[in-house]
């Protein structure tokens, strides 16, 4: 993890723009442990899709995948087009 | 026979039929039916973490609105239909502005009135585990298995509501009663990996690799779920690195109403249980209290 | 007809800065009635107060209003001036143009009209108020005291040195409270219970000091410097005065139940005695443990001692009711720790190695469940690497506890120094937030023990603690590196959060004291009167108004009792005459008026058939008046004529 979640929150609480450049917020899978155990209740994995979407919609970036994981259950394949797409 | 509207999600219709088939022969069992709402569609997979994104919130309000017509209550399988039906519920109520926006756009209007279960509090408050217990003709007696929760069954905590997102027990409790021997180990509310197997499947790997090898390393001879998404993950993981497995072969993973239907006396068949996963079943339920020590 | 004189003052630009105060003043000296009108920068200055007497003196002024800032501010100065120059104190009104008018808008032109009104309505008001003078009352010269921590004993001693009687009531069988339970105190390390003990005794030595032990407040009724209060004493089964703490019955009782003292690490039997120290020196038998009274069960205490020749116990004692009269009272009832079962994520009461810092105090402490040696609670042995989580369950709006118990970094800072001492070889580890040393010596003490004491400290939280082959496995961050942690220890220590003692809301409800969204008793202004609560005559002292150490809890008590001691001087007190009225001509008898007054001050006279007001009960609050039918209920000074004169003058 290159740029951990309590410093994606503070770059942006620093307004730096560097933050853009993280890989970490890429690998956020939503699954809300930042929501639950933080103090005064901020939501992490929320922070990191608006950056993604920040990204996304300014690159105008589609999710291409050649080869779907064969046997993943749809819903797998849907979420990722669902999060890692400009919508 | 007491019948509860019950919403299958696409993932239960095709790649886990098992889980759907055997959550119903369980429900039969008990006394339960689980009847399919009329005009059910995708629920979308996620709930909308972007406040500006609207559209994600359609297709769980068109379900929301057809199982209204039916009922009062719907109930859940899929931890992830769960989450984001339970959630699209919640944000109805408490954002008119935004459910006014869903609603206008949508051919049927959600009003309220509707509660979102997950089969699991069926079984906790509505069925109650003493009574499962006593119908459990066959208890799996003694049979070391991890429960996994996941993210979505329990988080985030103050719109799910179902357990303690730190120690839930509600998983661990049903299985107690139908004669299991539920592992503690540290990763069962920890994430498998979800759609990271998508872009990042090294990542997804490693986290569901995690999961096993802390169930493993505590005594689980199996895992049990209640997503499609995580089953897969967590079988996929094993099956890439085949250091990570032991000499006994990769940890199997069946769905709760598997062992449940087990337990209440339906057969395999009808459970789709593969002959491995029941021969771990078999192998592990026939461990009394010596030979769990040996281990 | 009344001369009135009218003063505006700027205070500064407080009030200049949004009204116009030339005009108001003009205006004022035109309206009828006012024979001068003045204004001045600050009139609660000395020079302001000259000009107010020589106006009254100058001029023959029968009453006067001060246009000024809010009547808690200086009412009672103005009430004084007028008094000094010859007036009936009631003779001078304040109109609030600060806090109701200058202070809240920012439009001069309508703050000034506003201003305008403000000033007519109380030059209406003045004119027709009568010339009164305050109710004396009596002051009952004694002290209450609830709650016998270190804050009581220290407010208790002051009082009582003073030469006025204290009752000091503690709902345990021994006064000392927490500090009794602690080891050493930060920052000098000092034994906790040898530089109480001295106090202690010294409590119970003095003659003016009564010590109410296993008793409860009940009743409050009355005002301040008149109270009459009712407390329930439990069953005393030990006469404190002939046990001489020889044991003998312990020996032979068969109930065992957790011991408070020792946070529950160690067992007490029924009969106990609730630590070696214990004031009043005598034991306890806890009639809810006891295998049973009423019939008794079981009795071998008794027949050990009786034994003896000793005849300290007796079965079939019953609850006392104490009836006291007091004119002080100060609440002191302390604190206890947050429940830390409810931070899931610690593993509190599921892991045994998993302890709150109070367990861990106990175990500090020579005389806790282990003689001072830490062990694992689990098997016993001694724990080579000890974390200690600080912030547990607080500082936490969203899951926990919203603020901070100010004293945890100092402990937990005098916990790991102390673990470090007795076991040389052992590592100690803080996760911390912040580190809040802001008293004296405390910077410097938290350095010790980062330095001498070698003990490592990690600026992240603790997301989880886990438990895998007999360790406890702790995973945290240290935000300064940016690095993920995880400690495989053998102890985890929760510094978890100060919350008010049990009972503490339904104590302020009977004391009809106030408390706060966390449930410590709340202070009349968080700034200027952090020693007495809303209520006139409940005084605040100790952890039971907000987290505090031990140097501020005793300055805190020793404060709370001169207060008390204010009070206490004098043989009479003044209470306001702004009470209530009754014309015997126009009560019909109806007696609606008697529920609605929440002070109990009217009753009905069975004879002449008519309400009587008992002025010194009388608060003022005119709940009565408005319940009258009959219209015989009147407010002094704030008549229904007054209050229509005020609001024809309102609309010019």
């Amino acid at each position: 993890m290159d740029l951990m979640p309590h410093l994606v929150v503070r770059y942006l609480q620093l307004g730096l723009e560097q933050v853009f450049d993280a890989k970490s917020y890429w690998l956020c899978a939503t699954c809300f442990s930042c929501e639950t155990q933080c103090p005064r209740g901020l939501d992490v994995s929320k922070v990191c899709e608006a950056l993604r979407t920040i990204k996304l919609r300014n690159d105008l970036r589609d999710l291409k995948i050649e080869k779907p994981p064969p046997e993943m259950p749809q819903q797998g394949l849907v979420s990722a087009f669902r999060k890692l797409s400009p919508y | 026979m007491q019948s509860y509207l019950y919403f299958p999600g696409c993932s239960l219709r095709t790649v886990a039929r098992d889980f759907e088939d055997s959550a119903r022969a369980s429900a039969r069992a008990l006394g339960l039916e689980l009847k399919e709402m009329q005009g059910w569609l995708c629920c979308g997979a996620v709930f909308p973490n972007v406040a500006d994104n609207v559209m994600t919130n359609a297709g769980p309000n068109r379900i929301l609105a057809r199982a209204r017509a039916e009922s009062d209550t719907l109930v859940t399988l899929c931890a992830g239909c769960h989450n984001v039906l339970k959630r699209a519920n919640l944000q109805a109520k408490r954002n008119a502005i935004k459910q006014e926006q869903i609603n206008e756009f949508n051919e049927e209007r959600y009003e309220g009135g509707l509660g979102v279960l997950h089969f699991l509090e069926v079984l906790r408050d509505r069925v109650g585990f003493i009574a499962i217990r006593e119908a459990a003709k066959t208890p799996l007696r003694g049979l070391p298995v991890g429960a996994y929760y996941g993210c979505l069954l329990l988080r985030p905590f103050e719109e799910m509501k179902l357990d303690d997102p730190h120690r839930p027990s509600v998983l661990e409790d049903l299985l107690f009663s139908i004669g299991c021997m539920p592992v503690d180990y540290p990763k069962r509310t920890e994430c498998c990996g979800s759609f990271l197997g998508v872009g990042a499947p090294d990542a997804m790997a490693l986290l569901s690799r995690n999961v096993v090898q802390a169930a493993r390393s505590h005594g689980a001879k199996l895992l049990t779920v209640s997503c499609p998404l995580c089953k897969y993950n967590l079988e996929e993981s094993q099956k890439q690195d085949p250091k990570a497995s032991s000499s006994s072969g990769p940890l199997p993973v069946v769905y709760f109403t598997q062992l449940l239907g087990l337990a209440l006396g339906v057969s395999p068949e009808d459970l789709r249980l593969s002959d491995t996963q029941l021969q771990t079943i078999r192998g592990g339920a026939k461990s009394t209290v010596e030979s769990v020590s040996q281990t | 007809m009344k001369r009135v004189g009218v003063f505006v003052c700027h205070c500064g630009l407080n009030i200049a800065g949004t009204v116009n105060i030339k005009e108001i003043t003009d205006a004022a000296s035109k309206t009828p009635d006012v024979v001068v009108a003045a204004d001045h920068r600050y009139l609660c200055s000395e020079p302001g107060q000259a000009l107010i007497k020589d106006n009254i003196k100058q001029h023959r002024l029968d009453a006067i209003v001060v246009a000024a800032c809010s009547p808690a501010m200086h009412e009672i100065t103005f009430r004084n001036i007028a008094r000094a120059a010859g007036l009936n104190r009631y003779q001078s009104e304040i109109a609030n143009i600060r806090e109701q008018c200058s202070w809240v808008h920012d439009n001069i032109e309508k703050a000034t009209e506003k201003a305008h009104v403000i000033i007519r309505q109380s030059i209406e008001k003045v004119k027709l108020n009568e010339l009164l003078d305050p109710i004396t009352v009596p002051v009952t010269r004694r002290a209450l005291i609830v709650g016998g921590g270190i804050a009581g004993i220290r407010a208790a001693l002051d009082v009582a040195n003073s030469g006025h009687q204290v009752y000091l009531v503690e709902k345990t069988g021994s006064i000392g409270g927490r500090m009794a339970q602690l080891s050493e105190t930060f920052p000098t390390l000092d034994c906790s219970i040898c530089i109480l003990g001295p106090l202690m005794v010294e409590a119970y030595r003095n003659p003016n000091i009564k010590i109410l032990r296993l008793s409860e407040v009940e009743e409050v009724k009355g005002f301040i410097g008149n109270f009459k209060v009712k407390v329930r004493q439990a069953p005393v089964y030990v006469d404190e005065t002939e046990c001489n703490s020889c044991a003998e019955c312990v020996k032979v009782c068969p109930a065992e139940v957790p011991n408070e003292f020792d946070s529950g690490l160690t067992w007490r039997k029924a009969i106990y005695i609730p630590f070696a120290q214990a004031v009043p020196p005598a034991y306890v038998l806890d009639a809810k443990s006891c295998l049973g009274l009423l019939p008794q069960a079981c009795g071998e205490c008794k027949k050990a001692c009786d034994k003896l020749g000793m005849s300290c116990i007796n079965l079939d004692a019953h609850p006392e009711t104490h009836e006291l009269e007091v004119g002080a009272i100060i609440s002191a009832t302390g604190y206890e720790m947050y429940d830390a079962a409810r931070l899931t994520e610690y593993g509190y009461g599921i892991y045994p190695d998993v302890m709150t810092s109070l367990e861990f105090e106990r175990m500090l402490s020579a005389s806790g469940p282990t003689s001072g040696v830490i062990r694992r609670p689990s098997d016993g042995r001694i724990p080579k690497e000890v974390v200690f989580i600080q912030c547990a369950g607080q500082r936490e709006p969203e899951t926990a506890l919203p603020y901070c118990s100010k004293v945890c970094c100092m402990y937990t800072a005098r916990h790991a120094m102390l673990f470090r001492h007795k076991v040389p070889d052992g590592q100690a580890y803080v996760f911390y937030m912040d580190i809040r040393a802001g008293g004296k010596g405390y910077e410097e003490f938290v350095k010790r023990t980062q330095e001498e004491g070698g003990v490592l400290y990690l600026r992240g939280r603790v997301a989880k603690v886990h438990e895998e082959n007999d360790k406890l496995v702790v995973k945290g961050v240290d935000t300064l590196s940016g690095k993920t942690v995880q400690i495989d220890a053998d102890v985890v220590v929760l510094a978890v959060g100060m919350v008010p003692s049990q009972g503490s809301r339904e104590l302020a409800n009977t004391l009809k004291a106030s408390v706060d969204e966390n449930g410590f008793f709340a202070e009349a202004h968080p700034k200027l009167r952090p020693l007495e609560s809303a209520t006139a005559g409940i005084f605040l002292a100790g952890a039971g108004q907000a987290p505090k150490d031990i140097p501020e809890t005793v300055a805190q008590a020793s404060g709370a009792a001169s207060k008390a001691l204010n009070l206490l001087s004098s043989p009479t007190l003044e209470r306001e005459p702004t009470v209530a009225r009754i014309v015997n001509e126009f009560c019909s008898g109806c007696g609606i008026c008697v529920p609605a007054c929440p002070f109990e001050a009217l009753s009905m006279n069975r004879e002449r058939k008519i309400a009587e007001v008992a002025e010194a009960l009388c608060e003022g609050c005119g709940t009565c008046v408005a319940s009258c039918p009959s219209g015989a209920l009147s407010l002094r000074n704030l008549t229904d004529t007054q209050i229509m004169a005020m609001i024809r003058a309102g609309r010019g």
